[in-house]
Protein backbone atom coordinates (compact mmCIF):
# COMPACT_ATOMS: atom_id res chain seq x y z
CA UNK A 1 0.00 0.00 0.00
CA UNK A 2 1.08 3.67 -0.46
CA UNK A 3 2.33 5.43 2.34
CA UNK A 4 -0.53 8.38 0.86
CA UNK A 5 -3.23 5.70 0.87
CA UNK A 6 -2.04 4.46 4.25
CA UNK A 7 -5.28 5.13 6.85
CA UNK A 8 -2.54 5.29 9.31
CA UNK A 9 -0.35 7.99 7.21
CA UNK A 10 0.39 10.61 9.91
CA UNK A 11 -1.38 13.32 8.14
CA UNK A 12 -4.75 11.60 8.65
CA UNK A 13 -3.99 10.97 12.32
CA UNK A 14 -3.30 14.72 12.95
CA UNK A 15 -6.53 15.44 11.71
CA UNK A 16 -8.43 13.03 14.41
CA UNK A 17 -9.32 15.96 16.98
CA UNK A 18 -8.91 15.13 20.75
CA UNK A 19 -11.73 13.55 23.10
CA UNK A 20 -12.18 15.60 25.64
CA UNK A 21 -13.90 13.44 28.85
CA UNK A 22 -15.38 14.38 31.64
CA UNK A 23 -15.77 18.37 30.73
CA UNK A 24 -16.38 20.20 27.25
CA UNK A 25 -13.81 22.80 25.51
CA UNK A 26 -15.98 25.86 26.66
CA UNK A 27 -15.61 24.52 30.19
CA UNK A 28 -11.86 23.61 29.68
CA UNK A 29 -11.31 27.26 28.45
CA UNK A 30 -13.36 28.63 31.62
CA UNK A 31 -11.10 26.75 33.55
CA UNK A 32 -8.05 28.11 32.00
CA UNK A 33 -9.52 32.23 31.96
CA UNK A 34 -9.83 31.54 36.19
CA UNK A 35 -6.17 30.54 36.35
CA UNK A 36 -5.38 33.21 34.07
CA UNK A 37 -4.09 31.18 31.09
CA UNK A 38 -1.22 28.81 33.16
CA UNK A 39 -1.60 25.23 33.36
CA UNK A 40 -0.10 21.99 32.63
CA UNK A 41 -1.85 19.19 29.91
CA UNK A 42 -0.53 16.11 31.58
CA UNK A 43 0.02 12.82 30.49
CA UNK A 44 2.01 9.42 29.33
CA UNK A 45 3.84 8.91 25.88
CA UNK A 46 1.10 8.82 23.25
CA UNK A 47 -2.03 9.41 25.33
CA UNK A 48 -2.50 12.91 23.11
CA UNK A 49 -1.40 15.92 24.55
CA UNK A 50 -0.05 17.69 21.76
CA UNK A 51 -3.47 16.82 19.96
CA UNK A 52 -5.21 18.48 22.54
CA UNK A 53 -2.45 20.94 22.87
CA UNK A 54 -3.71 21.92 18.92
CA UNK A 55 -7.27 21.99 19.38
CA UNK A 56 -6.89 24.33 22.34
CA UNK A 57 -5.48 26.86 19.80
CA UNK A 58 -7.98 26.15 17.47
CA UNK A 59 -10.14 27.26 20.21
CA UNK A 60 -8.60 29.99 21.12
CA UNK A 61 -7.64 32.01 18.06
CA UNK A 62 -11.49 32.41 17.41
CA UNK A 63 -11.44 34.10 21.01
CA UNK A 64 -9.05 36.65 20.01
CA UNK A 65 -6.52 35.13 22.08
CA UNK A 66 -2.95 35.61 20.45
CA UNK A 67 -1.01 32.36 20.62
CA UNK A 68 2.73 31.47 19.99
CA UNK A 69 2.90 27.75 20.04
CA UNK A 70 6.90 26.13 20.61
CA UNK A 71 7.42 22.54 20.77
CA UNK A 72 10.52 20.26 22.80
CA UNK A 73 10.95 16.71 21.96
CA UNK A 74 13.89 14.18 22.35
CA UNK A 75 15.06 14.74 19.10
CA UNK A 76 15.14 18.55 19.83
CA UNK A 77 15.13 18.84 23.33
CA UNK A 78 16.31 22.79 23.44
CA UNK A 79 15.60 26.00 22.01
CA UNK A 80 18.98 28.10 21.14
CA UNK A 81 19.87 31.27 23.39
CA UNK A 82 19.39 33.56 19.55
CA UNK A 83 15.71 32.26 19.22
CA UNK A 84 14.65 32.67 23.00
CA UNK A 85 16.30 36.16 23.03
CA UNK A 86 14.11 36.41 19.38
CA UNK A 87 11.33 34.92 21.42
CA UNK A 88 10.86 36.50 24.29
CA UNK A 89 12.03 39.85 22.79
CA UNK A 90 8.53 39.92 20.59
CA UNK A 91 6.46 38.44 23.14
CA UNK A 92 3.68 40.44 24.49
CA UNK A 93 1.10 41.18 27.54
CA UNK A 94 -2.02 39.71 24.62
CA UNK A 95 0.15 36.27 24.18
CA UNK A 96 -0.68 32.61 25.20
CA UNK A 97 2.39 30.88 25.19
CA UNK A 98 1.99 26.92 23.90
CA UNK A 99 4.81 24.98 24.90
CA UNK A 100 4.54 21.00 24.01
CA UNK A 101 7.01 19.12 25.29
CA UNK A 102 8.01 20.89 28.51
CA UNK A 103 9.60 18.39 30.22
CA UNK A 104 12.24 18.49 27.88
CA UNK A 105 13.90 21.44 29.48
CA UNK A 106 15.85 20.81 32.62
CA UNK A 107 14.92 22.24 35.81
CA UNK A 108 17.02 25.74 35.68
CA UNK A 109 15.86 26.01 31.81
CA UNK A 110 12.25 25.77 32.75
CA UNK A 111 12.68 28.46 35.44
CA UNK A 112 14.25 30.85 33.10
CA UNK A 113 11.40 30.21 30.74
CA UNK A 114 8.86 30.76 32.90
CA UNK A 115 10.40 33.73 34.45
CA UNK A 116 10.59 35.14 30.77
CA UNK A 117 7.22 33.99 29.97
CA UNK A 118 5.33 36.53 33.00
CA UNK A 119 5.03 39.33 31.16
CA UNK A 120 2.57 37.01 28.42
CA UNK A 121 -1.33 36.66 29.06
CA UNK A 122 -0.66 32.90 29.54
CA UNK A 123 1.90 29.86 29.33
CA UNK A 124 0.16 26.40 28.97
CA UNK A 125 2.28 23.41 28.52
CA UNK A 126 2.55 19.63 27.95
CA UNK A 127 4.36 17.56 30.15
CA UNK A 128 4.64 13.68 31.55
CA UNK A 129 4.65 14.62 35.09
CA UNK A 130 2.36 16.80 37.45
CA UNK A 131 3.98 19.55 39.16
CA UNK A 132 5.72 22.00 36.58
CA UNK A 133 1.82 24.34 36.40
CA UNK A 134 -1.36 23.54 37.94
CA UNK A 135 -2.99 20.92 35.89
CA UNK A 136 -5.36 22.16 33.83
CA UNK A 137 -6.26 18.46 32.05
CA UNK A 138 -5.24 15.28 32.20
CA UNK A 139 -5.00 13.07 29.28
CA UNK A 140 -5.23 9.36 29.99
CA UNK A 141 -5.99 6.29 27.36
CA UNK A 142 -8.48 3.75 27.23
CA UNK A 143 -9.74 0.86 24.75
CA UNK A 144 -12.61 2.75 23.98
CA UNK A 145 -10.40 5.90 23.01
CA UNK A 146 -8.13 3.57 20.26
CA UNK A 147 -11.48 2.17 19.05
CA UNK A 148 -13.09 5.03 18.39
CA UNK A 149 -9.69 6.88 16.73
CA UNK A 150 -9.77 3.82 14.81
CA UNK A 151 -13.51 3.99 13.55
CA UNK A 152 -12.78 7.19 12.17
CA UNK A 153 -9.18 5.95 10.84
CA UNK A 154 -10.46 3.00 9.05
CA UNK A 155 -14.72 2.76 9.64
CA UNK A 156 -16.20 -0.47 10.00
CA UNK A 157 -12.64 -2.64 9.37
CA UNK A 158 -11.62 -1.51 12.94
CA UNK A 159 -14.30 -4.13 14.12
CA UNK A 160 -12.37 -6.95 12.40
CA UNK A 161 -8.59 -5.82 12.43
CA UNK A 162 -5.67 -7.98 13.05
CA UNK A 163 -4.44 -7.86 15.21
CA UNK A 164 -7.25 -6.48 18.06
CA UNK A 165 -6.71 -2.85 19.05
CA UNK A 166 -6.88 -4.68 22.69
CA UNK A 167 -4.09 -6.80 21.61
CA UNK A 168 -1.94 -3.78 20.55
CA UNK A 169 -3.23 -1.42 23.07
CA UNK A 170 -1.75 -3.64 26.18
CA UNK A 171 1.30 -4.44 24.29
CA UNK A 172 2.29 -0.65 24.15
CA UNK A 173 0.95 -0.11 27.13
CA UNK A 174 -1.85 2.42 26.35
CA UNK A 175 0.43 4.29 24.25
CA UNK A 176 -2.23 4.84 21.49
CA UNK A 177 0.83 6.99 18.95
CA UNK A 178 2.57 3.56 19.06
CA UNK A 179 -0.47 1.35 18.54
CA UNK A 180 -1.21 3.42 15.17
CA UNK A 181 2.23 3.31 14.08
CA UNK A 182 2.09 -0.34 14.28
CA UNK A 183 -0.98 -0.75 12.94
CA UNK A 184 0.60 1.61 9.91
CA UNK A 185 3.49 -0.96 9.43
CA UNK A 186 0.30 -3.83 9.34
CA UNK A 187 -1.28 -1.87 6.43
CA UNK A 188 1.88 -1.06 4.63
CA UNK A 189 2.80 -4.80 4.82
CA UNK A 190 -0.65 -6.29 3.79
CA UNK A 191 -3.16 -4.49 2.25
CA UNK A 192 -2.37 -3.65 -1.58
CA UNK B 1 -16.84 27.55 -0.04
CA UNK B 2 -13.18 27.57 -1.51
CA UNK B 3 -12.21 25.84 -4.88
CA UNK B 4 -9.23 25.78 -6.58
CA UNK B 5 -9.17 25.23 -10.92
CA UNK B 6 -5.93 24.43 -11.94
CA UNK B 7 -5.31 24.75 -15.75
CA UNK B 8 -3.73 22.45 -17.74
CA UNK B 9 -3.82 21.53 -21.85
CA UNK B 10 -3.63 18.01 -21.31
CA UNK B 11 -6.61 18.54 -19.08
CA UNK B 12 -4.31 16.06 -16.19
CA UNK B 13 -3.56 16.84 -12.97
CA UNK B 14 0.45 16.19 -13.94
CA UNK B 15 2.93 18.44 -15.17
CA UNK B 16 6.49 18.27 -16.36
CA UNK B 17 9.37 19.80 -13.74
CA UNK B 18 9.82 23.49 -14.97
CA UNK B 19 5.92 23.58 -16.43
CA UNK B 20 4.54 26.35 -15.37
CA UNK B 21 1.20 25.94 -13.63
CA UNK B 22 -1.71 28.23 -13.42
CA UNK B 23 -5.34 28.36 -12.74
CA UNK B 24 -7.76 30.30 -10.82
CA UNK B 25 -8.61 29.83 -6.90
CA UNK B 26 -12.41 31.60 -5.57
CA UNK B 27 -13.83 31.77 -2.60
CA UNK B 28 -16.63 33.07 -0.59
CA UNK B 29 -15.56 35.93 1.29
CA UNK B 30 -15.86 36.42 4.70
CA UNK B 31 -14.86 39.49 7.27
CA UNK B 32 -12.56 37.48 9.40
CA UNK B 33 -10.17 37.05 6.11
CA UNK B 34 -7.86 39.74 6.34
CA UNK B 35 -5.32 38.08 4.36
CA UNK B 36 -4.56 35.43 1.95
CA UNK B 37 -1.72 33.52 0.12
CA UNK B 38 -2.06 30.93 -2.88
CA UNK B 39 0.95 28.52 -2.39
CA UNK B 40 2.94 25.83 -4.25
CA UNK B 41 4.33 23.45 -2.18
CA UNK B 42 5.09 19.84 -1.57
CA UNK B 43 4.61 17.87 1.49
CA UNK B 44 5.06 14.38 2.30
CA UNK B 45 2.75 11.29 4.18
CA UNK B 46 3.32 8.48 5.45
CA UNK B 47 4.88 7.10 8.58
CA UNK B 48 7.19 9.96 9.65
CA UNK B 49 6.88 13.56 10.65
CA UNK B 50 5.05 15.59 7.46
CA UNK B 51 7.64 17.41 5.80
CA UNK B 52 6.81 20.56 4.17
CA UNK B 53 8.58 22.93 1.43
CA UNK B 54 6.74 25.74 -0.10
CA UNK B 55 8.27 26.62 -3.33
CA UNK B 56 6.39 30.36 -4.11
CA UNK B 57 3.66 31.83 -3.28
CA UNK B 58 1.80 34.97 -4.22
CA UNK B 59 -0.20 36.94 -1.55
CA UNK B 60 -3.58 38.40 -2.41
CA UNK B 61 -3.89 41.83 -0.74
CA UNK B 62 -7.95 41.72 -1.03
CA UNK B 63 -9.76 38.58 0.03
CA UNK B 64 -13.01 40.57 -0.11
CA UNK B 65 -12.90 40.02 -3.93
CA UNK B 66 -13.58 36.11 -3.59
CA UNK B 67 -11.33 35.15 -6.58
CA UNK B 68 -7.26 34.91 -7.87
CA UNK B 69 -5.58 33.64 -10.61
CA UNK B 70 -2.54 31.98 -9.94
CA UNK B 71 1.10 31.12 -11.75
CA UNK B 72 3.89 29.95 -10.85
CA UNK B 73 7.04 28.38 -12.53
CA UNK B 74 7.65 24.56 -11.09
CA UNK B 75 11.23 23.39 -10.40
CA UNK B 76 13.17 20.98 -12.16
CA UNK B 77 12.57 18.37 -8.41
CA UNK B 78 11.62 16.94 -6.08
CA UNK B 79 9.61 14.04 -8.35
CA UNK B 80 6.23 13.11 -7.07
CA UNK B 81 6.68 9.21 -5.51
CA UNK B 82 5.21 6.99 -3.60
CA UNK B 83 6.88 4.07 -1.63
CA UNK B 84 5.30 2.24 1.54
CA UNK B 85 6.59 4.35 3.69
CA UNK B 86 6.62 7.74 2.36
CA UNK B 87 5.04 9.88 -0.54
CA UNK B 88 6.07 13.11 -1.37
CA UNK B 89 3.15 15.23 -3.05
CA UNK B 90 2.90 18.27 -4.67
CA UNK B 91 -0.52 20.86 -4.32
CA UNK B 92 -1.16 24.56 -4.64
CA UNK B 93 -3.00 25.39 -1.41
CA UNK B 94 -4.90 28.40 -0.55
CA UNK B 95 -4.65 29.90 3.51
CA UNK B 96 -6.35 32.58 4.56
CA UNK B 97 -5.05 34.39 8.07
CA UNK B 98 -5.21 34.87 10.92
CA UNK B 99 -7.18 31.20 11.39
CA UNK B 100 -5.43 29.56 8.58
CA UNK B 101 -8.47 28.06 7.39
CA UNK B 102 -7.07 26.46 4.19
CA UNK B 103 -7.84 24.08 0.99
CA UNK B 104 -5.56 22.73 -1.56
CA UNK B 105 -5.22 20.56 -4.79
CA UNK B 106 -3.14 17.75 -5.19
CA UNK B 107 -0.90 16.77 -8.44
CA UNK B 108 1.67 15.35 -9.85
CA UNK B 109 5.03 16.77 -10.72
CA UNK B 110 7.74 14.21 -12.65
CA UNK B 111 9.56 13.75 -15.95
CA UNK B 112 7.01 11.16 -17.43
CA UNK B 113 4.05 12.67 -15.87
CA UNK B 114 3.25 9.80 -13.24
CA UNK B 115 4.28 9.57 -10.18
CA UNK B 116 7.35 7.20 -9.65
CA UNK B 117 6.58 3.93 -7.73
CA UNK B 118 9.26 2.69 -5.11
CA UNK B 119 7.66 -0.55 -4.87
CA UNK B 120 9.17 -1.38 -8.47
CA UNK B 121 10.99 -0.84 -11.08
CA UNK B 122 8.57 0.21 -14.19
CA UNK B 123 9.88 3.90 -14.27
CA UNK B 124 13.29 3.07 -15.29
CA UNK B 125 14.49 2.18 -18.52
CA UNK B 126 16.43 -0.30 -19.50
CA UNK B 127 19.45 1.74 -18.82
CA UNK B 128 18.48 2.27 -15.30
CA UNK B 129 16.97 5.54 -16.43
CA UNK B 130 14.17 7.27 -15.98
CA UNK B 131 11.37 6.59 -18.71
CA UNK B 132 10.33 9.05 -20.36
Amino acid sequence: MKAKDNPFSVERVLKINYRLSDIDWDNLIQKLEAQQFRGAIVGQHGSGKTTLLEGLAKKLLPLNHSVKSLRLNSEKPNFSPEFLDKFFSLLNKNDIVLLDGAEQLNFISWQYFKYKVKKAKGLIITTHKEGQLPTIYNCKTNYQLLNDILFELIGSQATNIKPSSKELFDKHQGNIRDVLREYYDIYAQFFH
Amino acid sequence: MINITISNPRNEMTFFPEEVISGEASWTARGEHKKAEIRLFWYTQGKGDMDVEIIDKMEITYPSLGKANFKFKLPNAPYSFSGKLISLIWAIELIFFPNKESFKVDFTMSPNGQEINLYSNNHLDSNNQLKK
